[in-house]
């Protein structure tokens, strides 16, 4: 019986969700609500994500990332495929209303990112999930610190688990740049994350940046 | 931008590998609220199709075809005792018509007076 109630008809929805990006996009551009629907549901938590980590709080993640999708349903009809996938396209959005938001947001203070994002391995000691916690805290503002391309380029990498060719394509550059790019961000952020270190360890206050 | 001096690099180390563990453990997804992706996705192209029992319309689908499944071997069980009922009716029926017939054709014993 069981076997029998898994069993589901071929709807429109699932016929669509068998479908490549530019297929769906094909059918949304024509006005087809349910195709946008699914290329909602396969890119919701992408651009979310993104965004979150970019504005470092949950409510401006949210009311950005609807941005984002209110404007690329307006702007679907005229999309046009250039090579450039879908998902460069949403990206490439959500990096514009991401730079207007922090133009915008310039003199308020940023805030962290709140509790509860980030968890230390479960099976380590209390002190040194106490200690990592504090590393990655350290880590984030220096993240935060870095240029505009060079966070967009941790978050994909390391958030999104993109590969440097589909970086390359969202970030409108070749594979070797992004390559390059990232092994400088690496550099700067190690150099940084060990000056903190050593302030931290000669008892200085780490000065602001 | 701060300037950092050689000497003032002096007491941790950090390889490349490690910088990327604790990037990767640091840098985790995070799932937006599912009410948000909800809410937005109903601005965005209208709540997914229900059927007037409230579910969704495809499980009315796959209730309504897995009903019409169960009633029809129901259907074929029943039809299939009645076939054999009937097929033993008809032949019990044969059988008594032949010893009625027999018995008929028989001569009935004399009895001596």
């Amino acid at each position: 019986l069981a076997g029998l109630l898994s069993v589901t008809l071929p709807s429109k929805g699932n016929m669509l969700h068998n479908l490549k990006d530019e297929e769906v996009l094909v059918l949304a551009a024509q006005g087809d609500q349910e195709a946008f629907g699914v290329l909602y549901d396969r890119y919701i938590g992408r651009i979310y994500n993104y965004i979150y980590y970019r504005t470092s709080n949950q409510h401006d993640a949210e009311d950005l990332t609807a941005r984002v999708f209110f404007r690329a349903m307006k702007h679907i009809e005229s999309y046009e495929d250039r090579g450039v996938p879908f998902s460069a396209w949403l990206y490439r959005i959500a990096h514009n209303l991401v730079a207007n938001w922090h133009r915008d947001n310039s003199r308020r203070q940023v805030v962290p990112l709140e509790d509860g994002y980030r968890q230390a391995g479960e099976s380590i000691h209390p002190e040194a999930a106490l200690v990592q916690l504090e590393e990655q805290d350290n880590l984030l503002n220096l993240i935060t610190g870095l240029p505009e391309d060079r966070q967009q380029l941790l978050i994909l990498k390391f958030v999104e688990r993109l590969s440097n060719a589909e970086i390359g394509e969202i970030m409108g550059r070749t594979e070797g740049a992004v390559k390059s790019l990232y092994h400088r961000t690496l550099t700067q952020l190690r150099d940084e994350f060990m000056f903190q270190l050593d302030e931290d360890a000669d008892g200085t206050v780490p000065e602001q940046e | 931008m701060k300037i950092r001096w050689p000497w003032q690099k002096k007491h941790a180390t950090l390889n490349e590998s490690a910088l990327e563990n604790l990037l990767a453990a640091t840098l985790q997804p995070v799932e937006p609220r599912a009410d948000f992706v909800k809410d937005l996705r109903t601005q965005l192209v209208g709540p997914e199709e229900r059927s007037f029992l409230g579910l969704p319309r495809r499980s009315l689908q796959n209730g309504v075809l897995v009903a019409g499944a169960a009633f029809s071997v129901l259907l074929l069980l029943a039809t299939s005792v009645r076939v054999v009922v009937s097929v033993l009716g008809a032949v019990g029926l044969l059988h008594q018509f032949n010893r009625g017939m027999k018995e008929q054709a028989a001569p009935s014993p004399k009895v001596a007076i």
